[in-house]
């Protein structure tokens, strides 16, 4: 009998585990992908000189972080995912109070920190080692 | 996840090896893969017990990859002679008929006071008496005592022996232990007349109430009062 479940648990864990190499890591490069298209849209628009429209882009990013960052928690270290939000929601204050250079600061800076999320669930020989 | 996964393995096998180079004096009573998945899943499941900052996962997918391995490997073990000699080593012959092995104690990291300390545990006080000492893969010490030094048992000395029987625990905290009553064929009914009969008390006043394999019933209760009567006596 325990030869039986000991079989069972084994295999349930390596479906476990497969389905754990696949979704959480789809998640997070899904969810940077989003977050990394909108930085580069809220970039060039304060690159161009618009910053209502860049505005509105920091306003849809950090909505994107808040709704994602729950999930995110999940799989990877807190203190990462907070990293992006200590950026994001400054971004969006200084793009309303029209602070272009600043704005950018916060938002290339919390791109970085979306980068280096989205290398931890890459599968590299540096990140292994 | 699958970096946690991978990273896990690698250090179960880096572990793994560094074990088995520190020789059996390291590990007792466990092969070496055991013993590192009992050192190594207590360390990983403090970190995120410790650390609200780090999700579950990253616990809950490195003792998985454990797990897995460790079955892998005493599947393995299991199965193939030469995978268990790769992982577990091979018994080691440590002394023979009176005579240290020197080069073997050396290979194990044994010195003479071990090998010493390891024979006195086995009520062994004379290495002269060891025909063999071996050490074995768990990293205990087996001793086989020359001939002349040996116990002599019952069979030696031709004599019978009773049939080994257990003794059964019928109550146990004041509870009918309903298995042991099944294993000694004896019914519910009769262990509550016991009970009963005795200063007519309840079965909850009983500490407990065995049925030992020469017939007699021992009786203690919760005020410490010892009953011994023969299993004839009590028609159980």
């Amino acid at each position: 009998m325990f030869v039986f479940v000991q079989r069972c648990a084994t295999i349930l864990i390596i479906i476990a585990l497969i389905l754990l190499f696949i979704f959480p890591q789809r998640f997070v490069n899904q969810s940077c992908r989003d977050m990394i298209s909108l930085i580069d849209y809220a970039l060039d628009y304060l690159q161009a000189g618009d910053i209502h429209s860049a505005s509105v882009v920091c306003s849809q990013l950090v909505a994107l972080y808040r709704l994602d960052a729950p999930r995110l928690k999940r799989f990877i270290n807190h203190s990462a995912i907070n990293a992006i939000g200590l950026c994001l929601e400054p971004a969006l204050r200084l793009a309303e109070l029209e602070d272009r250079i600043a704005c950018s600061e916060k938002l290339s800076e919390a791109k970085q920190a979306i980068m280096h999320i989205s290398e931890i669930e890459r599968f590299e020989w540096n990140t292994l080692l | 996840m699958t970096v946690l996964f991978l990273r896990a393995v690698l250090l179960y096998i880096f572990i793994l090896i560094i074990i088995r180079l520190t020789g059996k004096r390291q590990i007792s009573d466990l092969q070496p893969f055991d013993l590192l998945i009992t050192l190594t899943i207590a360390d990983i499941a403090s970190c995120a017990i410790a650390d609200t900052d780090v999700p579950l996962l990253y616990s809950i997918v490195p003792i998985l990859a454990l797990f897995l391995v460790q079955q892998l490997i005493a599947k393995l073990c299991l199965k193939s002679p030469f995978v268990r000699r790769v992982f577990c080593g091979s018994p080691l012959i440590l002394v023979r008929d009176g005579v240290l092995m020197e080069r073997t104690m050396r290979f194990a990291n044994y010195t003479v006071g071990d090998l010493v300390d390891c024979l006195r545990a086995k009520d062994v006080f004379d290495i002269g008496q060891v025909a063999f000492a071996i050490l074995e893969t768990n990293g205990s010490v087996s001793v086989l005592q020359k001939g002349a030094f040996q116990q002599p048992t019952l069979s030696d000395l031709g004599l019978d022996a009773d049939e080994s029987e257990l003794s059964y625990m019928l109550v146990t905290d004041g509870a009918i232990c309903k298995d042991a009553i099944r294993a000694a064929k004896v019914s519910v009914e009769s262990v509550k007349k016991i009970v009963a009969d005795t200063e007519g008390s309840r079965l909850k006043n009983v500490l407990y109430l065995q049925l030992a394999p020469d017939g007699v019933v021992r009786l203690q209760l919760r005020n410490g009062k010892v009953i011994e009567k023969r299993r004839k006596e009590l028609d159980l």
